[in-house]
């Protein structure tokens, strides 16, 4: 390498504008794409590497579950050598959190934890301390920000409802944000002891048929992550064969059969999907990146090969540059390695559009993938390792494509132009161009298939009708006491159909599994828990006995089971199943997403003051006045309970939420892939009419029309772009039959996804190709004769 | 220093062998102008570049110097382009990216000639050559007899023994070409070798000898009498 070489490279790079543009940009998406994938993966494989002696802390999981009991972690320290140190953690969501003016915000991230846990964590105070007693609380820098405008806010005082009151907490620090790659995130956090005034609570929402109990920090509830922070040289298994020794040590029977074992925290984020409690935690799925680490290799592969195809073609006519320098005493190796540089050279400066792509695409990839990837990733090495290894290879790949031919070829054949003469005619080789184009097609499909689903899956519920439902939900005891009258006032408006409270309402996305339990057995069932009229609000169908009736005391035992139970233990109305009287068999609906079966189901009544939700039906005409009329009952009833009116047709979209985001991942790199496609056909086609001007000139003196000469030169694009659709069809049809697997109800794959697709990459690639043989065919002939 | 002995060069196509060069004997000797002549297609540039090295004879031996030339390996010409021939083309070839100065250099660098000599070595030729004005120009801003000027200042400038020139005023009109040739004269009074293929009679009595060649054979050979 030499500064020649450099200045060749340089030079050449200005002179060709438009190809040197075409590569670098393309370049630089699939650079980007690969980067911004990396990048996620680093990240992805980070987390809670911050902690120090991270090897050293483990997080006890019973069975499948990483909640223990509030007094677990203290015991096994005291009993346990080896065990430095720990902390449990607690978190809970919809936390009602009054602002300085006086509005109510409902926080999800309200976390318990002992006193240690940020000294631990590596987390540090920019202000005060942790909360040592239940009266005060530590919040992130983002929430002091949030409630205190300034960052700096102890001291002051924070009203939150933990239960059904607001209780004043003392600002007693400010702790720095928990970086994007740690699990544990909180934004509040409070005395490990102040948990005391949450736990229970979510049994609120089973109403009649939740716990009561009043203690929850016992052996007997499971809600606290313990993690233990291991004395170097402590094996794991030493540890959870002694928490089992110690468990032995109680009387208590079902304390002597609890299986614990220790994960260790680095592999919580990815390692933590066969766990079924993991919910406080931030988790990660290593397969699930695969397709999109697959799509964006595909990206940079067809950026690399639009590079590789155009050097390729634009090369021929430097060949008489690389033959003199042949002459002049250049060995292969000094034009191999011109070549590398150049390529080098044209991938790094790719690195320019790549920057844009990382910075447009991290916020969305975070956005679409629920990724936390934030600016601690650029603080690692093994980023710009990759950046650096990734840029290197695709320079030098393409290089070594580019070059290995020329390199070797002799100065005389380079100088006498017998190169060109050796490649067939003028036909230069652009089967790179039905890979684009397929690929483009297979995205295309991918997301017209996806948006169909979705669509299907919005409106095609069976036997229900979630349209025109407002839901509220009722989160003091107040309001659920006077549900009754809130409804009774509700259905004076000529605009409200009915109305009905319940503890569910279907299509929901959680699955309530009920046990149904005799002396002999126990059968699980999908279940619901409602309250009365709630069947005929949503257009449900009793086909046999009757709906819900007023609530009895002796209610319990009733239920309505759904046609699937009826057929698979052979009931009708009336009948018992397993101890309970079936008072109705209601025609099977889609109680959850499409992406599972109707299961055999069993309904339960909810007594009428303890609902969580009321729905109100609407004839659709004036619903604002409705949610108005709700807000303002709800103000009456409980002046310190927020409520948002919502539809129930919005939380259906939000079963589909993973693959909107999918459609909206894919739209990008299809819309990606198709701008790599334009500008390779684009280039191609530049450098083909530069070759063929002088035929275009000899063809249209002797008589050759403007339309056949475009036709001539489409036809000669086109047949790559057709073969593409014929490869693209099958091979798109059998990956989204494979995704459509992933629903119980699926749509059809319609021909005309295809079609559009198809004629859309026809379409795209026709305009292209027009563009410039338009212009190359009505330039006057004469001058292309004289330019040659 | 040239010696040629029984050259064919020959290229076979399905069922028949079409003979380029037949059984030619050439030598030529140090300080010697020779232009070798000829109708178009019998073998002058394919015999130009045998001798230059580009190109290998398909039967034969080549004596550079006494050494077997046809012999010798990829590697080992690479050498002899670096240091003994230099070559000078009808369609001069200069590197387009590399301004007049740049083209001149190339070879020394690909001799890893160091900086500082090679931008006196330069400096000294453009300024026999008398383009120092012209040194920042690029190939497509100068007349096609600089850029030949320049094909020649590039090729001489390793101090070659032998100047191999290829048609070197075909593209050029007629007081471009006797230009071109009197410097090539004046090079080979200096003592350089010179081989020379063209069409022009004229341009050939610049040289000390002519070489005849009719499909692939050599014709006549004789000594130029009244040299220009």
């Amino acid at each position: 390498m030499n500064i020649t070489d450099i200045k060749i490279a340089f030079r050449n790079i200005l002179k060709n504008k438009i190809e040197s543009s075409i590569s670098i940009l393309g370049l630089g998406i699939g650079l980007g794409c690969i980067f911004i994938l990396g990048v996620l993966i680093i990240h992805e494989h980070s987390y809670d590497r911050f902690i120090p002696d991270h090897k050293n802390v483990y997080r006890v999981v019973e069975d499948t579950d990483p909640r223990t009991p509030y007094p677990l972690a203290p015991s096994i320290q005291d009993n346990i050598p080896g065990i430095q140190d720990f902390f449990r953690f607690y978190q809970t969501n919809h936390v009602q959190i009054k602002n300085s003016g006086n509005r109510v915000i409902e926080e999800d991230l309200f976390a318990f934890a002992d006193n240690n846990f940020f000294s631990l964590l590596n987390t540090k105070f920019k202000y005060g301390k942790a909360a040592v007693s239940p009266t005060e609380i530590a919040l992130s820098e983002d929430m002091a920000k949030k409630y205190f405008k300034t960052q700096n806010a102890l001291g002051a005082s924070l009203n939150v409802k933990l239960k059904d009151n607001f209780l004043p907490l003392t600002i007693c620090g400010v702790y720095e944000n928990f970086p994007g790659n740690s699990t544990l995130h909180p934004e509040f956090v409070g005395n490990i002891e102040l948990s005391e005034q949450v736990l229970g609570l979510s049994q609120r929402m089973f109403g009649e048929y939740g716990s009561t109990q009043n203690d929850y920090q016992n052996w007997d509830n499971n809600y606290f992550y313990s993690y233990l922070f291991l004395s170097p040289g402590t094996r794991p298994e030493t540890v959870s064969s002694k928490i089992k020794n110690f468990m032995v040590s109680f009387d208590t029977e079902k304390y002597k059969e609890k299986e614990y074992h220790l994960q260790p925290a680095t592999d919580i984020y990815l390692d933590s999907n066969n766990l079924t409690g993991n919910i406080y935690s931030r988790t990660g799925n290593a397969n699930e990146l695969k397709y999109y680490i697959g799509i964006a290799l595909v990206i940079l592969f067809i950026a690399i090969l639009n590079y590789i195809f155009l050097t390729k073609a634009k090369i021929l006519s430097r060949l008489t540059e690389i033959g003199a320098k042949k002459a002049l005493g250049a060995s292969n190796n000094i034009i191999r390695k011109q070549v590398l540089l150049e390529s080098n050279m044209i991938s790094a400066l790719s690195l320019m559009p790549a920057a844009i792509i990382i910075i447009i695409g991290i916020p969305f990839i975070n956005s679409t993938l629920q990724k936390t990837v934030g600016e601690e990733v650029f603080g690692m090495w093994q980023t710009w390792g990759m950046l650096v290894a990734v840029t290197l290879l695709t320079g030098t790949l393409s290089g070594i494509f580019i070059g290995t031919n020329i390199s070797r070829t002799s100065a005389v054949v380079l100088l006498t132009g017998k190169m060109q003469r050796q490649q067939k005619s003028h036909k230069l080789n652009h089967s790179f161009l039905s890979f684009h184009f397929a690929i483009f097609i297979i995205l295309v499909v991918s997301v017209f298939t996806f948006k169909k689903q979705i669509n299907y899956g919005l409106t095609n519920f069976k036997a229900i009708d979630p349209n025109n439902v407002l839901v509220c939900e009722l989160n003091s005891p107040e309001l659920q006491k006077q549900a009754q009258v809130i409804q009774n006032e509700l259905e004076q408006n000529p605009n409200v159909i009915s109305t009905a409270g319940s503890s569910f309402i279907p299509p929901f996305n959680a699955f309530l599994p009920i046990k149904l339990r005799t002396e002999e057995e126990t059968v699980r069932f999908d279940g619901l828990i409602m309250g009365k009229g709630m069947i005929p609000l949503l257009g449900m169908e009793i086909i046999d006995g009757e709906a819900f009736g007023e609530f009895k005391q002796d209610g319990r035992t009733n239920i309505i089971i759904n046609e699937s139970t009826a057929l698979e233990y052979n009931i009708k109305a009336g009948d018992l199943l397993n101890g309970f009287t079936v008072r109705g068999i209601v025609k099977d609906f889609n109680a959850h997403s499409m992406h599972s079966l109707i299961q055999p189901m069993v309904i339960l009544q909810q007594h009428p003051e303890k609902m969580r939700l009321l729905a109100v039906k609407t004839n659709g005409k004036d619903d604002k006045s409705i949610i108005e009329t709700i807000d303002r009952l709800v103000t009456q009833i409980s002046p310190e309970s927020v409520s948002e009116v919502i539809y129930l047709t919005d939380e259906i979209n939000q079963f589909y939420e993973r693959e909107q985001n999918q459609a909206k991942l894919i739209t990008a790199f299809s819309l990606l892939s198709i701008s790599l496609a334009i500008m390779g056909l684009f280039g191609v086609v530049l450098i083909t009419i530069s070759k063929r001007t002088k035929e275009i000139g000899i063809r249209k003196v002797n008589g050759a029309r403007v339309t056949e000469v475009v036709e001539m030169l489409n036809k000669d694009f086109l047949i790559w772009v057709i073969i593409s659709v014929v490869v693209a069809v099958p091979a798109a049809w059998y990956a989204m039959n494979r995704w459509l697997e992933n629903f119980a109800y699926q749509t059809s794959l319609s021909w005309w996804l295809f079609a559009i697709a198809g004629v859309l990459a026809l379409a795209i690639a026709l305009l292209t190709v027009s563009f410039q043989s338009y212009k190359a065919a009505t330039r006057n002939p004469v001058d292309s004769l004289r330019y040659e | 220093m040239i010696q040629l002995k029984k050259i064919d060069k020959y290229y076979d196509a399905k069922f028949q062998r079409t003979f380029i060069l037949k059984g030619v004997n050439l030598e030529v000797k140090q300080g010697e102008f020779v232009t070798i002549m000829g109708p178009s297609g019998a073998g002058k540039s394919t015999l130009l570049n045998i001798i230059g090295l580009l190109d290998e004879p398909s039967a034969g031996e080549y004596y550079f110097w006494d050494e077997p030339a046809h012999k010798i390996k990829e590697k080992q010409k690479v050498q002899y382009h670096r240091s003994h021939i230099g070559f000078i083309f009808q369609a001069f070839h200069l590197i387009d990216e590399l301004n007049v100065y740049e083209n001149i250099e190339t070879p020394l660098v690909y001799r890893s000639v160091k900086g500082k000599e090679r931008k006196a070595m330069v400096a000294d030729l453009l300024d026999r050559f008398n383009m120092v004005a012209k040194k920042d120009l690029f190939p497509s801003q100068l007349s096609g007899g600089q850029q030949q000027l320049v094909a020649i200042a590039r090729a001489i400038i390793g101090s070659p023994k032998l100047l191999l020139a290829d048609e070197p005023t075909g593209n050029l009109h007629s007081e471009q070409g006797e230009m071109i040739m009197k410097l090539l004269k004046k090079l080979n009074e200096e003592g350089m070798t010179i081989i020379q293929v063209t069409h022009n009679e004229d341009f050939a009595q610049y040289g000390t000898r002519v070489v005849k060649l009719i499909d692939g054979l050599i014709r006549e050979d004789y000594q130029v009498e009244n040299r220009k």
